[in-house]
């Protein structure tokens, strides 16, 4: 059940509607009941699956808190450090075989085919759960912060499975903390029709990033990459470029269509996008992007690896795994690592160079804070940025490569040429225009947000013939300018797949 | 308690203005079932007067190239509507006639057969979308999708949906509206087109082969003659003249085949069929009167409409509405046509 399908459009104020009536100490039964109905809608079978990643971080939460009753303080540390292995092995072990056996098995026959042996690893043709890296991450984070004493250990099993599968972000995040959603689970949500509005604002805006630009973007995207090897190098930047937005607009979308529908009930989930595009380093980038994934990696990965707290090369190296194992995490294949390690090297570099930076600005009496510094930052970086995207969008590493290739215009002599037509773009004049105008509400609403303006408060503050006008515009807009309806087959949001 | 009762007349409220604008959008984005000189077809129904018309066609897009209702009214004044869309299955014509039911009470309804032949109850999707997108929501749109698609065919919520909510299909018409979109002006041709091109084709002759009528089209008849008599309604089923598709002659004598049974057929059951190719005395030319090989032009179609007018008029004693004031806008939709009729003879 996709957030721009009939079915969720129908599902969605039917749950509220339940939600809000019945009595408070059944709600958590009913969400969950909800939940699991909203994630076998896509594949039943592989709710057992999620079941059983409940099951195990659930016990290991039970069996870490009863560890702390061990007076001997090493016996007690070696316990927990077993269950939370046990909990990370067993469910991380899923993970791979369902997402990254197929991969493994590959590149395993490939370089042992290498060194002259050949070997033939049995293949399973299973199907990529929907969701498993979002939930199976969330719920590891609850292992580990039972282990690190920041929540303590559920003892309803419905409730923490709830935790789990909370069906707004079940299936592509935000990735939450048990520390932020469990304990929210308690809480008796009231009808608010201040809150009820500005969720439903959140996820109509949702809604526009998805429908609106994302699939139009979508267009341009598919009919250059699809067709790389005639296109220019002209050609294949724009296409870059509207691919770092489509893919921006397509996940902000469903994480604002998540954090919408999770506040009309009640619920507050985390920030997931902070306004990408306006980061003024890779550093900054990664601060602003998929927070609840970047976070998850700091928390869990890079601080336990060390951090920064056993010297530069270390912590270049710790960089480096991360951002390689993010990369694994969004697909498996080369050139999701590609793209990962890339990632991780700019901010290496970066760091490497900082002193060479620094003594150039002062040389050259750059002022840090002057609004053409920091834009030049902005732009160098949505640059990197793009650079990387292009390993993201590629269908293997390989194919990155030729991209690269073409766009630093090797073998051809015609790299600016921009096409005969929009058609040649994917696009006609009237989606070229509303493609435009799309864009810059696009831009308007995060630089208000850089800025620090709570759009749908000011909104909500306005008069009434503004605000209804706005809602009415927003609506309809979306409704007619939108890509759907029969013919259109409701193309999955871009991070199912991971 | 107060704040709670402005907040829910607030959400009716926004409702409320949110469907109006929404119907408006939906008017002017649903797919035309003509173009733009054309009439509105079926869309239009909706526009005339409740209980207006005598008499009522039905059936495929021969009904409406043979029929000129604007003629009927000026040479008989006879009010009728060509309810008539695209391969207008039997089936789909008896859905129409229960929702022309629902506002009009036609002394006759004349039911154009050529698609009797098809033995399924729509021909294909857009055909079926042409004749019942336009349709309001109700219970004869639900029975309707229903027994013509839904229970037959595993349709998925999404395209169900867009049959109710036809919105749904033809939002992304966005880009390729016209002017006649926002103002859709052919009601006055009452369901019948303009057409002014003359395509000469051979006279096919009287074939005497006869092939089977499908169930499914005798039983759908069988339906709207039940439908006809329940309501005091008189059933009329004619043939349009037709030739042979592109030398196609195998389909051609499908289609006369299916004709001649429907003669015999329709005789021992009392119902009235005129076949116009066995009509000379209606006047029809090969040579002048037809657009494309089947369908009839402007000139044909006012040559059966005058022979239809006359034979309705003496044998159900039509009224003639000419005189009434209540009926004063026929007399202007009728200008309208001549105007443009005149426009294009004189071009001609």
């Amino acid at each position: 059940m996709l957030f721009n399908s009939l079915e969720f459009l129908l599902f969605f104020p039917a749950v509220c509607l339940c939600y809000f009536i019945i009595p408070h100490r059944v709600r958590y039964l009913f969400l969950l009941a909800c939940s699991y109905f909203f994630y076998m809608c896509w594949n039943p079978e592989y709710a057992l699956l999620m079941l059983t990643s409940t099951a195990i971080t659930y016990a290991s939460g039970l069996l870490i808190s009863s560890a702390e009753k061990i007076e001997d303080e090493k016996r007690r540390i070696r316990r927990k450090k077993l269950y939370v292995a046990l909990s990370f092995t067993s469910n991380l072990l899923i993970l791979f075989f369902f997402k990254y056996y197929g991969f493994a098995s590959l590149t395993a026959t490939r370089v042992l085919g290498k060194l002259g042996i050949n070997v033939s690893i049995p293949a399973f043709d299973v199907i990529l759960p929907v969701g498993i890296s979002f939930y199976t991450f969330q719920a590891l984070s609850y292992t580990m912060d039972v282990y690190r004493k920041e929540i303590y250990a559920e003892k309803n099993f419905f409730k923490y499975a709830l935790f789990v599968s909370f069906f707004p972000q079940l299936v592509a995040g935000p990735i939450e903390r048990s520390k932020n959603l469990l304990i929210q689970i308690n809480e008796k949500h009231k009808f608010e029709f201040d809150r009820v509005r500005s969720g439903l604002i959140q996820m109509l805006y949702g809604y526009f990033q998805k429908v609106v630009l994302s699939e139009y973007l979508g267009m341009v995207v598919d009919s250059v990459y699809n067709t790389y090897a005639e296109r220019t190098g002209f050609q294949l930047i724009i296409a870059t470029v509207c691919f770092a937005l489509q893919i921006y607009c397509d996940f902000g979308s469903y994480s604002n269509i998540a954090i919408g529908a999770a506040r009309v009930m009640g619920f507050r989930l985390m920030e997931n996008f902070n306004t990408p595009y306006f980061a003024t380093s890779v550093a900054d980038f990664w601060r602003r992007w998929h927070i609840s994934l970047s976070t998850w990696f700091r928390d869990y990965l890079y601080i336990p690896l060390g951090g920064n707290r056993k010297g530069k090369v270390r912590k270049w190296f710790n960089l480096m795994v991360v951002f390689g194992v993010s990369g694994l995490w969004h697909g498996a294949s080369w050139h999701f690592v590609a793209w990962g390690v890339m990632n991780g090297a700019y901010q290496v570099i970066g760091e490497w160079l900082r002193p060479i930076r620094e003594k150039v600005m002062t040389v050259f009496h750059v002022d840090k804070t002057a609004f053409s510094h920091r834009f030049g930052q902005i732009l160098v970086t949505f640059g990197l940025v793009n650079l990387s995207w292009i390993f993201f969008r590629a269908e293997s590493f390989r194919q990155g490569l030729d991209i690269l290739k073409i766009m630093l215009g090797r073998g051809r002599n015609y790299w600016f040429t921009w096409g005969n037509n929009l058609d040649a773009m994917g696009l006609t004049m009237a989606t070229r225009n509303l493609l435009l105008v799309s864009l810059l509400i696009l831009f308007v609403v995060d630089l208000c947000k850089y800025n620090g303006i709570n759009l749908i408060e000011w909104l909500t503050k306005q008069g009434v013939w503004f605000r209804w006008l706005v809602y009415y515009v927003a609506i309809f807009g979306i409704l007619v300018f939108g890509v759907y309806g029969p013919g259109y087959d409701a193309s999955a949001f871009i991070y199912f797949q991971f | 308690m107060k704040k709670r009762f402005c907040q829910i007349f607030g959400v009716v409220v926004f409702l409320v203005i949110g469907i109006f604008i929404f119907a408006c959008i939906s008017e002017v984005l649903r797919a035309k079932t003509a173009s733009n000189q054309d009439t509105d077809m079926i869309h239009s129904l909706y526009k005339l007067e409740e209980d207006s018309i005598d008499v009522l066609v039905l059936g495929s897009s021969l009904g409406y190239s043979s029929i000129q209702p604007n003629t009927l009214w000026h040479d008989y004044g006879i009010t009728s509507f060509c309810m008539c869309s695209p391969s207008q299955a039997v089936p789909t014509s008896y859905y129409l006639l229960l929702e022309a039911l629902k506002y009009q009470k036609p002394k006759v309804v004349v039911l154009e057969s050529f698609c009797m032949y098809l033995g399924k109850k729509y021909s294909k999707e857009a055909r079926l979308r042409q004749a019942i997108d336009g349709v309001r929501l109700g219970k004869v749109k639900y029975e309707a999708l229903n027994d013509l698609k839904f229970t037959n065919e595993k349709t998925g919520l999404k395209d169900q949906m867009s049959y109710y909510i036809p919105f749904l299909m033809y939002h992304s018409r966005w880009n390729e509206l016209t002017n006649y979109d926002f103002h859709p002006t052919g009601q006055y041709l009452k369901g019948s087109i303009h057409s002014y091109d003359v395509a000469p084709i051979e006279d096919p002759g009287l074939s005497k082969i006869r092939k089977k009528i499908p169930k499914v089209s005798r039983r759908y008849l069988n339906k709207i003659k039940q439908t006809c008599d329940e309501n005091g309604i008189q059933l009329v089923v004619y043939a349009a003249p037709f030739g042979v598709l592109e030398g196609n002659v195998e389909m051609y004598e499908r289609w006369i085949g299916v004709t001649n049974t429907l003669e015999t057929y329709l005789a021992k059951r009392d119902i009235p069929f005129l076949y116009y190719q066995k009509i000379p005395e209606a006047g029809i030319d090969f040579a002048t009167d037809f657009r494309n090989a089947t369908h009839m032009n402007t000139y044909g179609a006012v040559k059966l409409s005058r022979h239809l007018g006359a034979y309705l008029t003496q044998q159900f004693d039509m009224e003639d509405h000419r005189e009434d004031p209540a009926y004063e806008s026929w007399n202007k939709d009728y200008e309208k046509y001549r105007s443009i009729a005149g426009e294009n003879e004189k071009s001609a």
